[in-house]
């Protein structure tokens, strides 16, 4: 017995020294553009009464007074999902939906995004076009485990990913028409942002 | 005049002073040696009296000389008896069970009688014994009894076979189609078993020779028709939880060469709710009328014609809620369904190798829903459906020498349909041949065939080709399989609707008429997008499959029969609805395109055991497995995803947790125990259904079954029923459906918890 406890110290030791020695590793590799990516999971926004705007560099909800200015760069209403840009803002931002995990993600696409415009938003609506599927049995919207939304933000210049992972308050795992009613319309998403400007996550 | 009557009373004199001398008594006894109880016995094609409860029975001033004696009983074999009476004379008779009792030919293979020990394809039959026995009153009742059926609750009770949906089963009133389906489902319900002979379910595709509908199988119901005896008078009552009545009366006739029969059934239920906290009932209640008169009249020898019709009529009521801007409001909702139908044959016999059917049928179905304020009783919505068919098809069967056959068909129909949801009424017109030729050679049976089915809708045709063979090995031992082609049209909702939800605001369009009701969205500035070029839209097409079947079976004796099949189904060209553009209320407009690829596949099997006569058992099980060809590419190429519940993480899809279609469980399991008691009249029948765990819905978002909480549990049914014939012309019956009361209010709508009954059947004459 004591000698497997003095195995299995020395195990740990090993496993801490290896460890220390990768850390030290990636920060020597990191480019002298540094990384700042910072990744948030906001919960139980509700957009069931009017458009929530949304800041995600700050973290924080944008008065619906600012719509009309780049303070925010992503909104929720009901299904409906805006970018700051063409029809929906002042903005630079562009987004597209990508067929891909979030974590699958570490670098932002460099082509394929669009701008909200009279023929249809960068997010696209309905359901299995953009983020979610509705079912008309139901009546439940499930958002598509996959989907990523990339975006850049309201001044054009950062890269960002967002995924949709409820469209019910609490995000509960079985969501039923009776609990919580035909709305729902209570976003939880989890989302990166890289403020240095690159497009790696 | 006067002489004449004079020597018929010496006549009669004569005899009844010779007669009257002797008795014949005796026992009638099972092949088991045990008595048995009402037998009916007739001397000289008299009607005679019933054995007693012991077997024992008498008839009195049998006069001297050769006679013959019958006895009758129900699941026996036909028995005549020979003998010379000189003395009073006794004797002891015993009967032989029929095996299986089951009917020696079909109907629905060849759409002309054909034997059942030769058929090359999956057939089964459900006797008017097994329904009675299991207290069956309408169709789903009986057909959820067999193993790899299993009814569905979409717009009313359908049946999916082979894990085909019941869109694709071809439901058969005497050979001769229903019309009226809702969502793709014929209602089960609508048919009342109380005139039904037997049921014969033929699985695997037979579009071969009945066209479109006929992908997954088809279930023909074949009624009771005409009488042998001059007047006959049958009738039940039965009663049951839930308030539920259902009442059948029968008569039949026979006169010359006239005969026929009239049926009528009475059903009512006051439904149950297995949701108390809504407002609507989970099976509301309802009522309905079933009419069903047949004639039949045999002109010659070779010539005879029928004619017969049904008329059927449901009430339903219920509380619906509906949910506005201003709040919820709750509304009585009123439904009606009626169908009808009148089928002629004439029926002649050319010579002796070469038969000539000609039928003419028309059916009818119409229903609506209304939906009123409570408050005023004023009209807040009605919707209506009306659906006619037509068709005329002449039918020739030869028999060449060796019992090789040859049946032909061909055949026209009109079809047109009118509804609230429709722009306009739409008529179709089809027309069919067929052909399929029977070869029997050296113990194999050869039955290929083929089916051309043109359609005004289409410019393409559509060709059914099908071939079965079977080859008996010893007597014991017989194997068949099948290879065939099923199709299904689109059906007119596909084709015509034009339907915008009048709360939401989504919109949906049948393929024939996306282009207009896009010009008019057009103009009226209703498009704020284009999801699809309806240029690139390819035109619908019929939905198409390939099958095979194979089967085994081993008899190894009158009391035991053993079968074992397989099966696959390829489909391709589901139709889907697709979302083809936003509209500028944000919502969507939807039509149907010819998209997805299925396969089901299983294996099945069943024995017949009796041990006795007294004891028949019945196992069945089916094994399924099926998927979307599309799904499982997709999952191949990591490109569907599945979320976890307590992370809310993303990840692929394993292939492995595919649970393939939804509303498939894959094993299915059922038992039927029947029991007669030699003494006192007594049987007893006892049914269990299992249905292991299916998929319900898609709840991770991804649209594809693979997560544990997208099932729904398995569960097991048990009904029992015991029966008590009084004497020949009474008996009763009492029992309890689903006895351990399972429910799953959101899974099964449609079934109620415990339910008591108790029948009554009077026959009169039978």
């Amino acid at each position: 017995m004591k000698r497997f406890t003095q195995k299995l110290g020395l195990v740990a030791m090993m496993a801490t020294a290896v460890l220390f020695t990768t850390s030290c590793d990636k920060e020597e590799e990191t480019p002298v553009n540094e990384s700042k990516v910072s990744s948030n999971t906001v919960k139980d926004l509700d957009a069931s009464e009017t458009y929530v705007y949304y800041n995600l560099s700050s973290n924080e909800i944008v008065p619906a007074s600012d719509s009309a200015s780049d303070k925010w760069d992503i909104a929720f209403y009901s299904t409906t999902i805006l970018i700051n840009s063409g029809t929906s803002g002042p903005g630079m931002g562009e987004a597209q939906v990508v067929e891909l995990s979030f974590d699958e993600i570490t670098e932002a696409p460099e082509t394929g995004y669009a701008m909200d415009s009279e023929s249809g938003n960068a997010v696209p609506k309905g359901s299995g076009n953009g983020w979610y599927n509705y079912n008309p049995s139901t009546h439940i919207v499930s958002p598509i485990p996959g989907r990523t939304i990339v975006l850049k933000t309201a001044d054009g210049e950062k890269y960002a990913k967002v995924e949709i992972l409820s469209y019910y308050k609490g995000a509960p795992a079985n969501p039923t028409y009776e609990e919580n009613g035909a709305d729902g319309r209570v976003y939880t998403f989890r989302y990166s942002i890289q403020e240095n400007g690159t497009a790696q996550f | 005049m006067q002489l004449r009557r004079v020597i018929l009373f010496i006549a009669v004199s004569i005899s009844a002073l010779t007669a009257g001398a002797f008795t014949i008594s005796g026992t009638v006894l099972d092949d088991q040696g045990a008595p048995l109880p009402f037998a009916i016995v007739s001397l000289d094609s008299t009607l005679g009296n019933p054995s007693d409860m012991d077997g024992h029975f008498l008839l009195k001033n049998v006069s001297a000389g050769t006679h013959e004696l019958h006895i009758h009983f129900m699941g026996y074999e036909e028995t005549y008896v020979p003998l010379t009476v000189s003395k009073d004379t006794s004797l002891t008779i015993s009967m032989k069970a029929t095996q299986l009792s089951l009917p020696t030919t079909v109907l629905s293979i060849s759409r002309s009688p054909s034997s059942i020990e030769d058929a090359p394809v999956p057939i089964t039959v459900i006797t008017k014994e097994q329904i009675e026995r299991t207290a069956s009153i309408r169709l789903q009742d009986v057909l959820i009894q067999q193993a790899g059926l299993s009814i569905t609750n979409d717009h009313g009770q359908g049946i999916q076979i082979q894990g085909l949906e019941a869109d694709y089963v071809l439901i058969l009133m005497d050979g001769e189609p229903m019309v009226g389906r809702s969502a793709g489902t014929l209602d089960l319900s609508r048919i009342p078993l109380g005139n039904v002979e037997r049921i014969e379910i033929l699985k695997g595709p037979a579009s071969s020779i009945y066209g479109s509908e006929a992908m997954a199988g088809v279930i023909n119901i074949i009624t009771k028709k005409g009488s042998k005896k001059p007047i006959t008078l049958s009738g039940d009552l039965k009663y049951a939880t839930n308030n539920t009545w259902n009442m059948n009366v029968g008569s039949g006739f026979s006169k010359g060469k006239l005969s026929g029969r009239v049926d009528l059934n009475r059903y009512s239920t006051d439904g149950f709710d297995l949701t108390p906290n809504t407002i609507s009932q989970s099976t509301p209640a309802h009522s309905s009328y079933t009419v069903a008169p047949s004639l039949n009249y045999r002109i010659s020898d070779k010539l005879s014609f029928g004619v017969q019709g049904r008329y059927f009529t449901e009430d339903q009521e219920n509380l619906v809620t509906f949910s506005f801007d201003e709040g919820d409001e709750v509304m009585n909702e009123t439904a009606n369904q009626t169908d009808w139908s009148v089928s002629l044959i004439l029926r002649w016999k050319i010579s002796k190798a070469l038969r000539s059917n000609t039928r003419v049928h028309y059916t009818g179905y119409k229903t609506f829903t209304d939906y009123a304020h409570l408050d005023d009783g004023s009209l807040y919505d009605s919707s209506d459906f009306q659906q006619h068919y037509a068709r005329v098809e002449q039918q020739f069967v030869a028999f060449l020498k060796d019992n090789h056959k040859i049946v032909t068909g061909i055949g026209v129909a009109q079809e047109s349909v009118d509804a609230s949801r429709y722009r306009t009424e739409h008529t179709f017109q089809s027309a069919y041949a067929y052909g399929q030729y029977e070869l029997k050679y050296k113990g194999f049976v050869f039955l290929p065939g083929a089916r051309f089915d043109a359609h005004s809708e289409y410019t393409n045709g559509q060709l059914s080709p099908k071939l079965a063979i079977s080859k008996g090995l010893g007597k014991k031992w017989k194997v068949k399989g099948s290879v065939g082609t099923g199709f299904k049209t689109p059906d007119f909702r596909q084709l015509y609707l034009s339907f915008t939800n009048p709360t939401v605001g989504y919109s949906v369009f049948g393929s024939m008429v996306l282009d207009e009701e896009l010009e008019r969205l057009e103009e009226q500035g209703q498009i704020q997008s284009m999801l699809v070029d309806p240029s690139e839209m390819e035109a619908i097409r019929a939905e198409s499959s390939l099958s095979g079947q194979f089967g085994l079976s081993y008899k190894p004796s009158s009391k035991l029969s053993l079968s074992f099949g397989a099966f696959h189904n390829d489909v391709k060209d589901m139709i889907e609805t697709l979302p083809i553009l936003t509209k500028t209320n944000g919502q969507q407009a939807f039509s149907y395109v010819n998209l997805n690829k299925v396969f089901t596949q299983g294996l099945d099997a069943e024995i017949d055991w009796r041990p006795t006569t007294r004891w028949a058992l019945s196992l069945g099980y089916q094994f399924l497995n099926t998927g979307d060809k599309q799904v499982i590419e997709d999952i191949k190429a990591g490109t569907i995803y599945t979320r976890d519940h307590e992370t809310l993480i993303s990840t692929k899809v394993k292939l492995e947790n595919y649970g393939g279609l939804f509303n498939r469980s894959k094993h299915m399991a059922t038992m039927r125990l029947f029991y007669t008691h030699p003494k006192g009249g007594w049987s007893g029948s006892l049914v269990g259904i299992y249905r292991s765990r299916y998929g319900y819905q898609d709840i991770n978002g991804n649209a594809i079954l693979d997560d544990e909480s997208e099932y729904a549990e398995g569960f097991m049914l048990w009904n029992l029923a015991i029966s008590k014939k009084l004497n020949q012309n009474v008996g009763l019956q009492a029992g309890i459906e689903n006895l351990f009361g399972y429910t799953a209010p959101q899974y099964q709508p449609g079934l109620s918890g415990r339910i008591f009954f108790a029948t009554v059947r009077l026959g009169l004459g039978n």
